[in-house]
């Protein structure tokens, strides 16, 4: 176990930067997520820590040591690909003592290491099936064993869950998160799935365009978003995000958004009275908007353009000139298409954005 | 009434099926007959083409009294100063050594043009195959003038070296393309648990591409074994002779020795025929399916 270092580490394709001046720090046994869309930069830096790809600037360090030079095979740590990366014409058994044969352990040891693992993953009656003969699921239990087996200092996870059903998805999800507490190893997972991220983080970093946008635990990255980016990005459905002026009425503050205006929480105001007059994002989590079927004073009027039944919840689309909105409503909610319902977007749960430089003001 | 997708047979579908099945037919009989009459040869007796009044499919000659006398003469056959224990021995380690030189040598080249980046790559991938776009012929006087500068005409190096580059050109191809068929990931993975670069090509990526290696293997055996015109130009002496330089012998300006040189064309075919069952399973087997995805 370790904790691992990366500071002010960039990297560069061909001119264009793929990882911008990247500086984070892993505490050791820690499970950090790197969270972010497509072409983020989250699997270079992975790919970086694990010697597979070489930082144009900046240092890496596992442990004590700066690994920036070392090869991959010499930084003791194991990886599970997302495609898993099994050896085809090996059996289960070969693939897990590869890592252990290659570096010469003793033969009973290896024996006995590769036992252990395969009974911590259940796979012991796999060990003499080769890759092609094992299901999906199974396939990723082998490698997370072939990762386990020699008890690296650190566990790097490109994605490892996506190529499995949904369901089977939520069940390795958790058996993931337990496997990582009971061994205790650091872990850097990388993955775009954000219900992935919140549920198995210790603490998520949120990637976009080679920077990092925010660090932090799960709930508070979803309750306090640093920028507009992170606030769409996590929670689903995505955060509405609504354009306006602050404008005042009195004591109370409102956002004007062109053809309509509902008042912001009181909660808020000291913070944007000095924005008054600026056009800012306002953004609101469906959760926190409540929906009526009657006309309200202060809620928005929308017309309904479909919705989602969750089984629990569902989620009710509502259109305001060219503004969308979701809002979560009970079960039983009815939301006929076409018709009109009235939406409370003020809550001390709001959050208003620069609509400049998109950085959480509230 | 055939119950396939295509539905019920019509006139136009029976005479389509025929023509193909004919012209497929045709094709088998002009590719296979000359080897048939070449097998029937080498058993009839006397040293003439086969004749005979029993003619197999009506018109392949089937010897009246059958003999193994052929295949007897060419185990005794001598050409002042060699024998054909000589020619066989020379054919082998020859055809050997191209096939190990070549593989040898093209894994290498292969790995390196599907895994490393370098300036010239495409460029040096361009000039393997530039030769293949003359005639063989073109290249064996120039060849054979390099070689007698260097020593080499009449020595074995003089035949492994030219069929060993000779291979070269569609190897590369095969095991570039064989090594960008396994992905990537392998490698990683394999660099990650703890190999060296070799330690991965050699523990993973050759177990892997085995059915092309198995190609390329055979594309130099058949291409060193089965020569003639280079073997010609550079082997001199009658010792030195491989086997289709001893084969050609037998056809001399004044008699051709057509019972004995059946008998000897069929002898060299032996080794082709054994070396394509061994690597018939590689070559229809695909190794990869199951490494990656779910």
């Amino acid at each position: 176990m370790a904790r691992v270092s990366i500071q002010n580490v960039t990297k560069v394709y061909k001119a264009s930067p793929a990882v911008k001046d990247l500086s984070l720090d892993i505490a050791d046994g820690e499970f950090l997520v790197l969270l972010g869309p497509s072409g983020c930069g989250k699997t270079t830096t992975l790919r970086m820590v694990a010697g597979l790809e070489r930082p144009t600037d900046g240092s890496i360090y596992i442990g004590e040591s700066l690994v920036n030079d070392v090869h991959p095979k010499d930084r003791d740590i194991a990886m599970v690909f997302q495609s898993y990366a099994l050896y085809p014409h090996m059996t289960v058994h070969d693939n897990l003592a590869f890592p252990l044969k290659m570096r010469k352990e003793p033969k009973e040891k290896i024996e006995e290491k590769v036992s252990k693992a395969a009974a911590t993953l259940e796979i012991t009656e796999l060990l003499q099936r080769r890759p092609r003969e094992l299901s999906g699921g199974q396939r990723q239990r082998v490698a997370l064993g072939r990762a386990i087996v020699r008890n690296p200092k650190v566990f790097l996870m490109d994605e490892p869950l996506s190529n499995l059903d949904a369901k089977l998805r939520v069940q390795t999800r958790v058996e993931l998160k337990n496997l990582q507490k009971r061994i205790g190893t650091t872990t850097i997972y990388v993955t775009h799935d954000q219900a992935e991220a919140m549920t198995l983080a210790d603490r998520v970093a949120i990637m976009k365009q080679g920077v990092i946008q925010q660090v932090g635990p799960p709930a508070q990255v979803y309750a306090h978003p640093s920028n507009k980016f992170v606030a769409g990005f996590v929670g689903s459905p995505a955060m509405n995000f609504l354009e306006g002026v602050i404008t005042s009425s009195g004591s109370e503050l409102s956002l004007n958004c062109g053809d309509f205006s509902f008042p912001l929480d009181q909660s808020q105001s000291s913070s944007l009275t000095r924005l008054l007059g600026k056009k800012v994002t306002y953004g609101i989590r469906a959760e926190d908007v409540s929906v009526t079927q009657q006309s309200t004073e202060n809620y928005v009027e929308v017309s309904v353009f479909g919705s989602e039944q969750m089984g629990s919840e569902q989620f009710v689309h509502g259109k305001r000139g060219k503004q969308d909105i979701v809002a979560r409503a009970s079960t039983n909610f009815r939301a006929d298409i076409g018709s009109s319902v009235w939406m409370n977007l003020t809550s001390p749960n709001g959050h208003v954005f620069d609509s400049a430089s998109e950085e959480a003001v509230v | 009434m055939k119950g396939s997708a295509g539905g019920r047979w019509t006139v136009g579908k029976v005479v389509q099926s025929a023509l193909k099945h004919a012209f497929l037919i045709i094709m088998a009989v002009i590719s296979i007959y000359p080897v048939l009459w070449v097998v029937s040869t080498a058993f009839t007796p006397g040293e003439t083409l086969a004749t005979g009044w029993h003619f197999l499919l009506g018109f392949v000659p089937i010897p009246d009294h059958p003999t193994l006398d052929h295949f007897a003469s060419v185990l005794n056959l001598q050409v002042t100063g060699g024998t054909f224990a000589d020619w066989l021995r020379n054919s082998l380690v020859i055809t050997v050594s191209t096939v190990l030189a070549s593989v040898a040598l093209t894994l290498p080249a292969g790995y390196a043009f599907s895994r490393r980046v370098f300036p010239g790559r495409g460029a040096l991938m361009f000039s393997f195959l530039l030769p293949t776009m003359f005639p063989g012929v073109v290249t064996i006087i120039p060849q054979f003038l390099i070689f007698a500068t260097l020593g080499l005409v009449n020595s074995y190096l003089g035949c492994i070296i030219p069929y060993t580059v000779g291979s070269f050109a569609l190897s590369i191809f095969i095991m570039k393309g064989a090594f960008d068929s396994v992905p990537r990931d392998l490698d990683e993975a394999a660099t990650i648990d703890g190999a060296s670069e070799f330690r991965a090509f050699w523990q993973i990526l050759i177990p892997l591409t085995l059915p092309s290696i198995a190609t390329v293997s055979l594309w130099a055996f058949m291409g060193s074994w089965l020569d003639f015109a280079l073997a010609h130009v550079m082997l001199q002496s009658n010792s030195l002779w491989t086997l289709p330089l001893a084969l050609y012998s037998l056809i001399t300006p004044t008699y051709t020795y057509y019972g004995t040189f059946s008998a000897m064309s069929l002898i060299m075919a032996v080794p082709v025929f054994i070396v394509f069952m061994i690597f018939q399973k590689y070559l229809v087997t695909g190794l990869t399916s199951g490494s990656v995805k779910g």
